[in-house]
């Protein structure tokens, strides 16, 4: 309102007015007698001049002042708008990756319980139709001088391997949940070969296993059943592939990282090449034993096999496999014993 | 409706390929209780070589082989009219049933069964895939002949191929030319009463006689599709 140059010379002539009226002598008039009044009333009005004019910049330096630190609160709101939204931006960016990877993650999972259900129930199914077959054969009407042994030990073998199956299932979800209890002591390697040898002599009387006990005479820092299950695993499937006659060969050796390195050799076929990637997956079978028949086994031999291993500390390899035969070579850790 | 001759010469050849031992066994063991003539091959390739050696009036065949695996030797079979395939599966999934039907198997059993459930099949094939003596008489329409004397069936003057079950089926509806079987009817008497309900049986069979018979199958003029009531060979007669 009051703003510009017209009023600063309006309160200039008001003032020159005032001072004339009531201090330049005569007082009362507005009659100015001397040229030293003049002077005086010009010096007057120019110092106040200048004092308005200086007060007049002070004042435009403040408005200006404050009109930047309002615009600069403007620019520093938007910066804080725009800081907010981006980390929103970044969190929820983070969020859909994170959700994406949790559905692949699902997905993967579900296709693995598919998967294992589907082989599971291929797996039950061929023993159960051989309980079936022989248990309803044996309830037809008797025939003369049929006494049905042979229906007997198919129902009680397939049951069996119905049992190994389950076992096997329930050792490999507690692989897979890590819920494998390993009770750690320092086993000889000697004393586990021994008694694996011996259990496979119960299944295959046949199969010699040839393996030098002085060699074998170091400790490993091992669950005692478990390593025992890893030894029953390689050498029923040496067992099952290797040629008739031929030995199963266990050989051990120190390693220079202080593992213990423990093969399995038989002189069988070899893995088919298709599968030896996939050796240790569960589920993946050879299709055909040193008999010419089905390959056996519940396909989950070697993954327990790994499991096993791993969680010792150890690994397991497929480390040689071709017609003149196959070589699986597990580590597991030295137990110093002496010390 | 087809029956039992009254005297058998031999008991009927059976083929059992198999890999799994014990199952084999327990099927050979079965199919002799039964005064059958089992003989079991546990591969593909065993399969083909008993097949080239001997005539089996079934086959009871596995499909997850090694190497040459049952699909394998289902294609080979094409074309010939025995053995009837019964399909012995640990799949018990609809695609493969379809999929077995479709490639010329007689019948399809999911695992596991029991002795009695397997016989049963194996008897149904054995009775469809025995010649019964019909009077003669000659069915005719687009093209296609049904000599029922005979039991063979023309296609333009050509013989064509078809399996026992397949030979049933164009022949029941021959029979009834120009009227509608329904599909439980012809279920049962084709397959057997414990197959009444078995529709895709039938529709995969039709199917196949189409293949075989019509000039285009997906516009079929010699076996028509009545909805919802079943199959008519040629059309309906008209009302006088």
């Amino acid at each position: 309102m009051f703003r510009g140059l017209w009023p600063g010379l309006a309160a200039a002539v008001v003032s020159f007015l005032l001072v004339d009226y009531y201090f330049v002598p005569p007082v009362g008039t507005l009659t100015i007698a001397s040229e030293q009044d003049l002077v005086n009333l010009g010096l007057f009005l120019g110092a106040g001049g200048l004092v308005g004019i200086l007060a007049s910049h002070r004042r435009r330096a403040q408005l200006e002042a404050q009109r930047l630190a309002s615009q600069l609160q403007g620019v520093n709101a938007d910066l804080i708008r725009l800081n907010r939204e981006q980390a929103e931006a970044a969190e929820l960016a983070l969020r859909l990756a994170q959700s994406e990877q949790q559905i692949r993650a699902l997905e993967q999972t579900e296709r693995n319980r598919s998967d294992l259900l589907a082989n599971v129930s291929h797996d039950l199914r061929t023993p159960l139709a051989t309980i079936l077959t022989a248990s309803t054969t044996m309830l037809s009407p008797p025939q003369p001088g049929v006494d049905h042994q042979d229906e007997l030990r198919a129902i009680s073998g397939e049951a069996r391997r119905l049992s190994a199956l389950v076992g096997d299932m329930l050792d490999m979800a507690r692989i897979e949940g890590n819920a494998l209890e390993l009770q750690l002591e320092p086993v000889q390697v000697g004393d586990a070969i021994e008694a694996a040898v011996s259990r496979l002599k119960r299944q295959s009387p046949q199969r010699d296993v040839e393996w030098d006990a002085h060699e074998a005479a170091v400790n490993v820092l091992a669950d005692w059943g478990r390593m025992g299950q890893v030894f029953d695993n390689l050498l029923a499937n040496a067992d099952r592939f290797a040629r008739p006659g031929t030995p199963v060969r266990i050989g051990v050796a120190f390693k220079p990282d202080g593992l213990i390195s423990i093969r399995v050799s038989d002189l069988g076929p070899g893995v088919p090449e298709e599968l030896r990637d996939r050796i240790f997956e569960r589920f993946v079978k050879s299709p055909v034993s040193s008999n010419g028949q089905a390959g056996g086994g519940t396909g989950l031999g070697l993954a327990i096999v790994r499991g096993i291993v791993e969680a010792h500390g150890g690994s397991v390899v497929l480390e040689a496999s071709g017609p003149t035969g196959t070589t699986f070579r597990f580590t597991l850790p030295h137990a110093e014993t002496d010390a | 409706m087809s029956q039992l001759p009254a005297v058998e010469a031999a008991p009927a050849r059976v083929l059992v390929v198999e890999d799994d031992d014990a199952l084999g066994r327990a099927l050979v063991a079965a199919l002799k209780s039964s005064g059958l003539d089992p003989t079991r091959v546990g591969s593909g390739a065993g399969a083909i070589q008993a097949l080239n050696a001997t005539e089996f009036a079934v086959m009871l065949l596995d499909i997850g082989l090694p190497f040459v695996d049952g699909w394998r030797i289902l294609e080979g079979l094409e074309g010939r009219r025995l053995p009837s395939v019964i399909i012995i599966s640990a799949r018990g999934d609809e695609r493969d049933k379809v999929r077995a039907l479709d490639m010329g198997a007689d019948d399809y059993l999911a695992k596991p069964f029991g002795a009695d459930e397997l016989l049963a099949r194996v008897r149904a094939v054995l009775r469809r895939s025995r010649p019964v003596e019909e009077a003669a008489r000659v069915v005719r329409w687009d093209g296609v002949t049904v000599d029922l004397g005979q039991q063979s069936v023309f296609r333009d003057g050509v013989e064509v191929k078809l399996t026992p079950t397949e030979y049933l089926l164009i022949a029941e509806l021959a029979r009834h030319a120009h009227e509608v079987c329904g599909y439980r009817s012809l279920l049962q008497r084709v397959w057997g009463a414990e197959y009444a309900d078995e529709r895709h049986y039938l529709r995969t069979f039709i199917q196949r006689l189409r293949v075989k018979l019509e000039a285009d199958p997906r516009q079929p003029e010699v076996i028509t599709t009545i909805l919802g009531r079943g199959y008519r060979f040629g059309p309906a007669l008209e009302a006088p």
